[in-house]
């Protein structure tokens, strides 16, 4: 079997293979010398946002709040022994996770890999789900839940997303809430497994030391014929969502060892403009350059005892929704929240320093390179970014190519000073 | 091949090429013995010195020479060792032919060797708005502890089960020794900080060992001194009872930790086995306390215990409903002694080992946790036979483990527990 295609990145030195498969399911195989570690990431385009959807010829379907992480849960279900214990059995971990838009099963070893992709394979295209798995699971869930409800950081920012967000499911969080994972029943989960798991819908990633054209077979002869016969293409529907913010701000009382807080951008969604690569680019650089480590925002507000070395911003642009998140502890949160809005403003009327956007884009790009280290960090890093739909090779050259004026171009398209929000978790007296 | 020099009495370097990796990191490991006196000085210290050298007035200048030099990373820190406590100072970098960019490696020995050896001063002292500052935010560091439950309640039961040992010590220091400490005061302790401690300096990347050897004894300063030698830990105890611990806290789930007196030093053959008992007890999917109390019985989303080597010391943790703690406690424990009676399957004893050999065969695949490896074990029994451990791992058979489990003895368990709120 040929491959269809290789990236390749002059900066990163890394080849990748390409192949869509007959039945549709993409592979990438990254083969990496020296590790000792091999991985492999079996994915699907379904995540916490994807509740509401329609499949051809049928009413549009409303699903319960976290109903992909709880069906990640129960792909793990086996009916005579855990998963967790078969792939150790074998010298390899498994593990998943649910973030928005995917769910992402992987494993990785040091001398099992054929075995491990088996039982990996094996595991997401089968699964054992009943009513008792369904009902044990809902016990361990409402303690991951319980769990979040104690983290500062999760309130904080589960809030702010309620304020940024009318409607768009962003604002909900991944894991549902205590009520919603109680109303999930077997028939819910084994529909929601039918409609996204399939080859379509799915890509499998493997890294490290291995025969490329080997793997490639392997995984072509693991699929099952119910997996690869399986064609729906479900809709996600995502609801309209308003241009403001929802809530100007959200002060959260806590007995909290120091005041935090989280300022929200929030901006027109970017996911169809054909040039959104280059513009993350821009906005990243941009943004280290007004709030990162060597800039004047954060010098000042750290002499001044309002930020710590958490002081810390991203940006975040998917299906429907583009924001930036910037935040820190404090100890006077609406100082903090002020000079914030005024860096933006001033940068928006003012704009750049052309010697700081150069040492920036050293910078960023040394980071880029530097995150193509260690064997895993390649191996999550690309996995996440490929399900997202960006090439993380491109997102490289990218930095390259950023002009000046692009990114002047991006950040006024972008922010809107205006329209943000602020969050809050100050200590209850 | 690593490469192994002495630089001085008490200071050796750490070559360790790796064609593996795209980046150069260089660790600098500097030992104190973990003191009620001096404990807050080290802290604050390795606040401090990343913040501004001789030349590099400010932060900002140093953030910004850290940016030119493609975004480099500083990182300076204490850890807990036992009853050490470990100042380090990392310098991460780009391989210099990744971003084409001749000289960078000599800029950043450079830079590393400012930040330890010329720190900013000013009249005899540190800068004093630098050191108001690194103290204010390591307080808030201090304050906020509580906000994290479970290493809060880990860190109670150490503090409980430890009290009358330096092991209680946290490694940040306290509020009123922090309060206590002025510009000038850091910079005298510095002096001798930095003229006494064992230093340890690690390098991985890929480069030629010879060079970077010739590179570091050229450009990295050691300053001359008598350097200590750090008495071992104190690590047999034998409880007489079980101390129970309860802090209520106004939060959502409870917190449940037991401390365990390990009894095994990590000189005794039997420490392998008393490691592996661990795993087997509650490291990972397939340890029996996931399985028992997470997978059988629902009471858990998080469980597990892990071991510390120099301490000799077991934690089990787990976040379980306010019901539900005296449930989940005297199942682990009912667990526990399950194992030290032999109940412990071939399967579980084999998926042990295979985790635990796998982590040591992977481990030089992370930089990082590598040369903290490697840094572990110099203070311990010098540089290991891989390959005899290994196979002394794989030999352990069920009698090992379950002889090494007789001397765990549970010392301390602390319950945090749901805050009462009362009408007024």
């Amino acid at each position: 079997m040929q491959f269809d295609r290789t990236f390749y990145s002059d900066y990163i030195r890394e080849t990748v293979y390409y192949k869509k498969l007959n039945s549709g399911l993409d592979v990438y195989i990254l083969p990496k010398k020296s590790f000792a570690k091999k991985y492999a990431f079996f994915a699907t385009r379904y995540g916490g946002l994807d509740n509401h959807f329609r499949i051809e010829g049928r009413d549009d379907i409303k699903m319960p709040l976290g109903i992909a992480h709880f069906l990640e849960h129960q792909v793990f279900e086996e009916e005579d022994e855990s998963n967790f214990e078969r792939f150790e059995k074998i010298g390899a971990n498994v593990n998943a996770y649910t973030s928005y838009g995917t769910t992402v099963y992987h494993f990785d070893t040091v001398d099992a890999f054929d075995d491990g992709l088996k039982y990996l394979m094996d595991m997401v295209q089968n699964t054992a789900i009943s009513d008792s798995s369904v009902e044990k699971e809902k016990k361990v869930i409402e303690q991951e839940i319980r769990m979040y409800y104690d983290e500062p950081e999760w309130l904080l920012s589960s809030g702010l997303m309620k304020s940024l967000y009318h409607k768009h499911p962003i604002r909900e969080d991944i894991a549902g809430s205590v009520e919603s994972v109680q109303s999930i029943t077997r028939e819910a989960v084994l529909d929601c497994y039918r409609y996204f798991y399939n080859p379509d819908n799915m890509a499998l990633f493997v890294y490290g030391d291995v025969d490329s054209e080997k793997i490639l077979e392997q995984i072509d002869s693991y699929q099952t014929d119910a997996f690869k016969s399986n064609r729906f293409s479900p809709k996600i529907l995502l609801p309209e969502e308003p241009y403001a913010v929802a809530q100007k701000r959200l002060m959260i009382e806590r007995p909290i060892g120091k005041d935090q807080m989280l300022i929200g951008f929030k901006s027109k969604p970017m996911d169809h403009l054909p040039d959104r690569e280059l513009r993350m680019v821009a906005l990243r650089v941009a943004n280290d350059m007004m709030f990162g480590r060597s800039s004047d925002h954060f010098d000042r507000c750290y002499s001044k005892g309002l930020i710590n070395d958490g002081f810390d911003f991203e940006l975040q642009a998917q299906k429907g929704y583009a924001y930036v998140l910037v935040g820190n502890e404090t100890e006077d949160v609406e100082q903090l929240y002020a000079e914030t809005i005024e860096t933006l403003r001033r940068h928006l009327k003012d704009g750049f320093d052309k010697t700081a956007f150069l040492r920036m884009k050293k910078k960023l790009l040394g980071r880029m390179i530097t995150s193509f280290n260690a064997l895993q960090s390649i191996a999550n890093n690309y996995t996440y970014s490929m399900m997202r739909g960006t090439d993380l090779f491109e997102q490289v050259a990218a930095y390259n190519t950023l002009t000046y004026e692009m990114l002047h171009t991006a950040v006024r398209d972008f922010y809107d000073a205006d329209n943000h929000s602020l969050s809050a978790l100050v200590n209850k007296k | 091949m690593n490469k192994v020099t002495m630089l001085a009495p008490g200071v050796r370097l750490n070559i360790i090429p790796s064609e593996k990796f795209k980046t150069v990191l260089m660790g600098v490991y500097i030992g104190r013995p973990l003191t009620e006196d001096e404990a807050s000085l080290n802290a604050l210290l390795s606040r401090v010195l990343d913040k501004a050298t001789h030349k590099l007035k400010s932060p900002r200048e140093l953030n910004q020479l850290l940016d030119d030099l493609y975004g480099s990373v500083l990182v300076s820190d204490v850890h807990k060792y036992g009853e050490r406590q470990m100042t380090q100072v990392k310098l991460q970098m780009p391989g210099e032919d990744f971003v084409h960019a001749q000289g960078l490696l000599k800029e950043a020995v450079s830079l590393l060797n400012d930040v330890i050896n010329h720190p900013r001063v000013i009249e005899d002292g540190f800068d004093p708005s630098i050191v108001e500052q690194e103290k204010r935010g390591l307080m808030a560091e201090i304050r906020m502890r509580i906000d994290d439950k479970a290493s809060w309640a880990m860190g109670r039961c150490i503090e409980t089960m430890c009290a009358d040992e330096p092991y209680h010590i946290h490694e940040l220091g306290t509020l009123e020794g922090l309060e206590a400490i002025d510009a000038k005061q850091l910079y005298t302790h510095y002096l001798e900080w930095i003229t006494t401690s064992p230093i340890d300096v690690m390098v991985i990347g890929n480069f030629d060992a010879d060079a970077m050897t010739d590179l570091f004894k050229d450009m990295f300063e050691i300053q001359s001194g008598d350097r200590l030698t750090i008495a071992r830990e104190e690590v047999i105890s034998h409880p007489s009872e079980v101390t129970r611990y309860s802090e209520s806290h106004d939060m959502k789930q409870g917190r449940l930790a037991l401390g365990y007196r390990m009894n095994v030093p990590y000189e005794s053959p039997q420490y392998p086995a008393a490691l592996l008992a661990t795993v087997v007890l509650g490291y990972g999917g397939s340890s029996r306390l996931f399985k028992v109390v997470r997978e059988r019985e629902g009471l858990s989303y998080s469980v597990y215990a892990r071991a510390e080597k120099f301490k000799s010391v077991m934690l089990v943790y787990a976040g379980v409903d306010f019901e539900k703690m005296d449930q989940a406690e005297a199942l682990i424990i009912q667990e526990i002694e399950s194992m030290k009676q032999g109940n412990i399957t071939a399967d579980e004893l084999d998926i042990a080992k295979r985790t635990y050999i796998s982590n040591l065969d992977s481990i030089s695949d992370y930089p990082n946790s590598y040369i903290n490896y490697l840094y572990s074990q110099f203070l311990t029994q010098g540089a290991l036979d891989q390959a005899a451990y290994r196979k002394e791992i794989e030999s352990l058979d069920l009698d090992a483990v379950v002889a090494a489990m007789q001397h765990f003895e549970l010392d301390t368990i602390v319950q945090l527990v749901k805050e009462e709120t009362h009408a007024i």
